[in-house]
């Protein structure tokens, strides 16, 4: 068994379905997805749907679950909004039908969506959430580092992972991880020299989670970027995927 | 950075200074000669050039190569001045005399259309895009194509997909260099990109290694 096997990555960080914006046309599909994984070594991926970020967010999800199917290797995650505009019924309805299909995270998208992460607009949805120990996912683009810590403040035991932060984060991030255990960071464009390092040597290796921004970015740069850190095997393994897998509430075998 | 290289197994790096992009081009290179001397086998520089300053050009090229350690030159569009500017005709010229190619900041208004005319009125010098990918890959491609002595490098934070093996197809590995912006960047990440593409292990090795070797003269 090579390291990226022993390793067992579990991508956090990528998204299925076809987008209307794009420069090149790349991969959409889940057959497509686990070629790729395969190609790359890495075990599992968690994914969210295009649709369900640039159209409508319950018809994403919906066909998000058509797509993976019965997948062993692909994790589904919804995209929600708050309960304000009623797509989703209630949030105890939607709770309910995540559970159905084993839907174990949530991404939302606010800048996109138009609504605030803030409590004023979203304690409710959030509140579930926490209750729940569902973790949040939200990219860095859709929200500022004051309305992250805005969010963490208000809801100290949701497991909240940003994602898609670029290399200039740090004087961001550090008091971030030193006010809150709740706050983890997906690796894929903290292409900063040492970065990963830096982290783990301060804060520990828990709170990085290995992410490709797949298909807007090879899984390459991030898959090399764990593998080739000058940190320990067992550093790696929890960032390549067993952070996640924790967040997750899944077993080892996932 | 060499103990970084050492564990990650680069053998050599050609360098330019970051200081030398954003404050003072003269300290930088000066910087660049002593990681160089310090290092002869393993670091290389490349010459920073600022045509905002008189000495920024012609005057730094020749004393930059009286301290030794160069084998290429680094532009920056500068926003505020064009690669075509009259100021820089002494960067195309002494790259060709000297044999120094010229890694060429890619990004900004017009700059890779720049260089492509600037590459046909000056076909001996060696011109390369640095950061190409993943924004303008199709207009860096063309600009590669169309002259022989343009050459593609891929250092990007962010990513592309498959933009590696795009350039292969297009223009050959031939075309190709490794770049990571180290020690910026990790060069763990942007390993990442050339190791896992989906191309020939030779085509790998031109690009990580070859390529450059035979550009810069090792």
């Amino acid at each position: 068994m090579n390291l990226t096997d022993k390793l067992e990555f579990f991508d956090c960080n990528c998204m299925i379905g076809r987008t209307g914006v794009l420069n090149r046309e790349v991969i959409h599909t889940s057959e497509q997805f686990l070629q790729e994984m395969d190609y790359a070594g890495i075990k599992s991926a968690i994914v969210w749907h295009a649709m369900s970020r640039d159209c409508d967010a319950v018809k994403g999800n919906e066909i998000l679950l058509d797509e993976i199917g019965v997948s062993k290797r692909l994790y589904p995650m919804f995209t929600l909004v708050p309960e304000h505009t009623d797509e989703f019924g209630s949030i105890g309805n939607v709770l309910a039908e995540m559970k159905k299909y084993g839907v174990r995270a949530v991404r939302m998208f606010p800048l996109k969506h138009g609504f605030s992460i803030s409590d004023w607009n979203s304690k409710n949805i959030l509140n579930a959430l926490e209750e729940n120990k569902i973790p949040l996912f939200i990219n860095i683009d859709q929200v500022e580092w004051t309305g992250v810590n805005d969010l963490l403040s208000h809801h100290k035991k949701l497991n909240v992972v940003v994602t898609t932060t670029r290399y200039n984060t740090d004087r961001f991030v550090y008091p971030l991880f030193e006010k809150y255990e709740n706050l983890y960071f997906e690796t894929c464009w903290y292409a900063i020299n040492m970065g990963i390092e830096n982290i783990v040597k301060r804060f520990g290796p828990k709170r990085l989670l290995f992410g490709t921004n797949m298909p807007e970015f090879s899984p390459g740069i991030s898959l090399a970027h764990v593998i080739y850190s000058d940190l320990s095997f067992e550093e790696k393994k929890l960032i390549a995927g067993d952070n996640l897998r924790g967040l997750l509430c899944l077993n080892q075998e996932s | 950075m060499v103990r970084i290289m050492d564990r990650i197994g680069v053998g050599k790096i050609l360098l330019s200074s970051l200081a030398g992009l954003h404050s003072d081009f003269a300290w930088g290179n000066d910087d660049v000669h002593k990681a160089a001397k310090q290092f002869p086998d393993r670091i290389f520089g490349y010459i920073f050039v600022n045509p905002n300053y008189s000495h920024g050009v012609a005057d730094e090229i020749e004393r930059s190569r009286k301290l030794g350690g160069f084998k290429g030159i680094c532009t920056f569009g500068y926003g505020f001045y064009s690669y075509k500017g009259k100021k820089y005709v002494p960067c195309w010229e002494l790259s060709a005399k000297y044999d120094l190619p010229i890694l060429a900041d890619s990004w900004g208004d017009n700059a890779v259309n720049d260089l492509g005319e600037i590459a046909k009125q000056h076909p001996n010098a060696k011109i390369i895009l640095a950061h190409s990918g993943p924004e303008d890959f199709y207009k860096n491609i063309e600009v590669a194509k169309n002259n022989d002595n343009v050459f593609i490098e891929i250092s990007v934070s962010k990513d592309g997909f498959s933009v590696v093996e795009l350039f292969v197809k297009h223009l050959g590995a031939e075309k190709v260099l490794f770049g990571s912006d180290f020690s910026f960047l990790a060069l763990s990440h942007q390993l990442g990109k050339v190791l896992y593409a989906k191309i020939s292990d030779s085509d790998k090795e031109k690009i990580l290694s070859g390529n450059a070797k035979r550009l810069f003269k090792f």
